[in-house]
């Protein structure tokens, strides 16, 4: 894909309350964008459920960074990536799979990837055990409006 | 701000979830309604949505680890109020089958906002 328009990157320490932050600042980014209420809901919900995993499973007991970079395009793509240094997942496909979960007892529906899936054009995920996890969410606006007012 | 639990004259226990209902306020939450569950016993457990701008899968999974306890109790969860949005993530998740989704009149209000 050519050049990024516009670009952004952070690092937060993965504390559950920078689920919100992260939402806040996916938010705006996009907001420049001129996205559609809808599409706009569906990137704050598939950027939660991405930082969610990162603070949940990959630094499970203890903490670590998560880093988060947004890119638009000319057209109107919107690529987000999260990445941890945390676990990492074994096995992808099956991590991947609806209702699966290594957690139930915490609370966890194991449908994370699965509405990050169907709330975005296409999701990549790639992930070593021991190494962390990289998750990049790919979503095409409707307004093609992609440079910055 | 609201009180997170209300007990009706019909015993039925009425959450209202935080606006911005994810894994960080999700947590927050769940000891209380677990508490109030265990020591009142009601008639049914309903999590009111109205006032719910936001919704992840830690929403579906805090009524899932409800519906657990419930479900032993022999309590029947009701959804009150979510938007099209939050009911497809319930139906997603296949637990239309588990619990009931109900909607009531202030509805448009909500969709409104
Ligand atoms: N960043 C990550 N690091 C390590 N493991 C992960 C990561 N993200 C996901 N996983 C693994 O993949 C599984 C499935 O993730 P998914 O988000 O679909 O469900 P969940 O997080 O378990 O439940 P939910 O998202 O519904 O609360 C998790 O249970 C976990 O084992
Ligand atoms: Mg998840």
């Amino acid at each position: 894909m050519k050049k990024p328009q516009n670009e952004l990157r952070c690092t937060f320490v993965s504390n559950s309350c920078n689920e919100a932050l992260a939402r806040g600042i996916a938010t705006s980014f996009l907001i420049m964008l001129d996205p559609t209420a809808e599409e706009l809901a569906d990137v704050r919900c598939s950027v939660s459920e991405a930082v969610t995993n990162s603070i949940v499973h990959a630094y499970r007991g203890t903490s670590g960074e998560v880093a988060m970079i947004l890119r638009s395009y000319d057209d109107g793509t919107v690529k987000i990536t999260v990445s941890d240094r945390g676990c990492g997942i074994g096995d992808v496909e099956q991590a991947r799979a609806p209702l699966f979960t290594t957690a139930p007892d915490e609370d966890r529906s194991g449908m994370g990837f699965s509405i990050m899936e169907s709330l975005s054009d296409k999701l990549t995920v790639k992930s070593a055990l021991g190494k962390g996890t990289k998750v990049t969410i790919t979503k095409k606006l409707s307004s093609k409006k992609s440079s910055p007012t | 701000m609201n009180e997170l639990i209300k007990f009706t004259q019909e015993r039925e226990m009425i959450v209202f979830l935080p606006r911005e209902l994810d894994h960080h306020s999700a947590a927050s939450v769940r000891a209380e309604i677990d508490s109030a569950l265990f020591s009142k016993e009601p008639k049914a457990l309903v999590f009111d949505l109205s006032g719910v701008e936001f919704m992840d899968s830690s929403g579906l999974g805090l009524v899932l680890g409800r519906y657990a306890r419930a479900s032993v109790l022999g309590i029947p969860i009701i959804i009150r109020n979510p938007t099209p949005r939050q009911e497809r993530l319930f139906t997603m998740a296949q637990m239309h089958k588990m619990v009931k989704i109900e909607k009531e009149a202030k509805n448009d209000e909500k969709a409104a906002k």
